[in-house]
């Protein structure tokens, strides 16, 4: 579905990596080694060079650049918002874009701000697990078929993590989507149950 | 006929003021006669080159005395953004030249040049614009091209969802065009309120009627502002096109 092959990405690392269709993946790895540079580059989001780059069966360069970037969404562990606004502003914010004039959410998320006590709450005030839990709830209705998760639970409580993790599960199967984790937490890898990458390893 | 002695006596005056600033220890002195000298010098200067360029009024010398007005413009527009980056300078004289050289032909027209190179209406019209575009357009990608780098976050976050480099730096877009036409339109608010402007005042001193002078600053001031706003909406989109790549990735 997607695949990399010798990317380089900023720090001048080298790397191969594929992703298959509905496919769950983790990568671990060091601080600094790379690992958000990577997801970034995977998103097509910083300039890089490459050997192949490929999504599904096109070349990147033949894909439009925001209909690519729509379908493989990178999510940032410390998740961009604005001072302005509450959560739903946030939640709906992208939907001015050109690009989603075409894509109804079919996942709805209000009954999780209600259920966290989130919904109308001032961005400003968020915590940062609030932050992050805003963001992924984002990440979910964005009908993208690839989500490069960083770090998406590390600012959360162990009760909160759950509740992340079986809501990433649950939109894995039923939009046959492929995720990519990136995780520092050893007992999330085990709970994922999917393909473990060290970063380190996939380096050329 | 004015002499230069009336400008010697007006001289005479500045000296009183400096040698005063020297009694009193406050030490402006050496700035204000510097200044001032220079800008005698700078005056007279541009005085005897435009009465050549009069005496020698051609379609031609016209155009080229334009043409190295707008070069000039365009180096100091460039000299006055801290983040430079390569091709700013054609980006800076594209957008001055694009929106002033339109403006100045029409400018002549509204102000009943016989010919359009009539260089009495043509290269004044020129200078006032080139003057106050500089100032916006300068200022203008400034901000924009600090903004866009300071809040790289932000412009990634929209890119990452799926927007191009448009709806990704809308916000900073027209921040950064509001912060330069601001002084245009805080100018136009209290004219003629505050005080008489500029060039009102010149040709009233210069013998016309107070309605004939008003109208000519009407005509200049919206100019001026068209100026101001289309050299900076053109050079802040040819500012973006280098901020970004085709692919829409940042190249900061």
């Amino acid at each position: 579905m997607l695949l990399v092959e010798k990317i380089k990405i900023p720090n001048s690392k080298i790397v191969s990596f594929s992703l298959k269709e509905n496919e769950l993946a983790c990568l671990i790895g060091k601080n600094g080694s790379g690992k958000s540079l990577f997801l970034k580059s995977l998103a097509n989001l910083i300039p890089n060079t490459y050997e192949k780059f490929i999504y599904q069966n096109k070349n990147i360069s033949e894909w439009n650049p925001q209909e690519f970037r729509q379908e493989v969404f990178y999510s940032s562990s410390i998740p961009f918002m604005p001072l302005d606004g509450n959560v739903e502003d946030f939640m709906t914010a992208h939907q001015k874009l050109a690009i989603y004039s075409n894509v109804t959410p079919t996942f709805d998320p209000l009954p999780y701000l209600n259920d966290w006590k989130l919904s109308g709450e001032k961005l400003i005030r968020l915590s940062s697990g609030q932050r992050q839990m805003v963001s992924l709830l984002r990440a979910l209705t964005l009908k993208s078929k690839i989500l490069l998760l960083d770090e998406p639970t590390s600012h959360l409580d162990p009760e909160k993590t759950l509740q992340i993790e079986k809501l990433i599960h649950e939109w894995r199967e039923q939009t046959q989507g492929s995720i990519l984790l990136v995780s520092h937490q050893e007992a999330q890898i085990n709970r994922m149950n999917g393909k473990v990458y060290q970063f380190e390893n996939l380096l050329n | 006929m004015m002499s230069f002695i009336n400008v010697g006596i007006a001289f005479a005056l500045l000296l009183g003021c400096a040698f005063l600033s020297y009694l009193q220890n406050q030490k402006l002195e050496k700035d204000m006669l510097l200044a001032s000298v220079r800008a005698l010098f700078q005056l007279a200067l541009l005085g005897h080159i435009l009465a050549w360029i009069f005496l020698h009024a051609s379609a031609y010398l016209c155009l080229s005395a334009a043409l190295i007005m707008t070069v000039n413009s365009a180096i100091h527009s460039t000299s006055r953004v801290k983040a430079k980056y390569p091709g700013l300078f054609l980006d800076n004289l594209l957008s001055t030249a694009v929106a002033i050289w339109p403006l100045a032909f029409i400018g002549s027209y509204l102000f009943e040049a016989k010919v359009w190179w009539q260089v009495e209406i043509f290269l004044p019209l020129v200078g006032m614009m080139l003057g106050n575009t500089l100032n916006g357009l300068s200022m203008g990608i400034d901000h924009f091209t600090h903004d866009v780098r300071e809040k790289k976050e932000e412009v990634l976050s929209w890119i990452a969802l799926g927007g191009t480099t448009q709806e990704a730096t809308a916000n900073l877009f027209r921040k950064s065009l509001k912060i330069s036409l601001t002084p245009t339109i805080n100018s136009m608010l209290s004219m003629g309120v505050v005080s008489i402007p500029g060039t009102m005042t010149g040709q009233i001193l210069g013998g016309s009627t107070p309605i004939e002078a008003a109208k000519s600053q009407m005509i200049l001031m919206l100019l001026i502002t068209c100026g101001t706003y289309l050299g900076t909406f053109t050079g802040l989109v040819l500012s973006r096109k280098k901020l970004f790549n085709t692919m829409g990735q940042p190249c900061f």
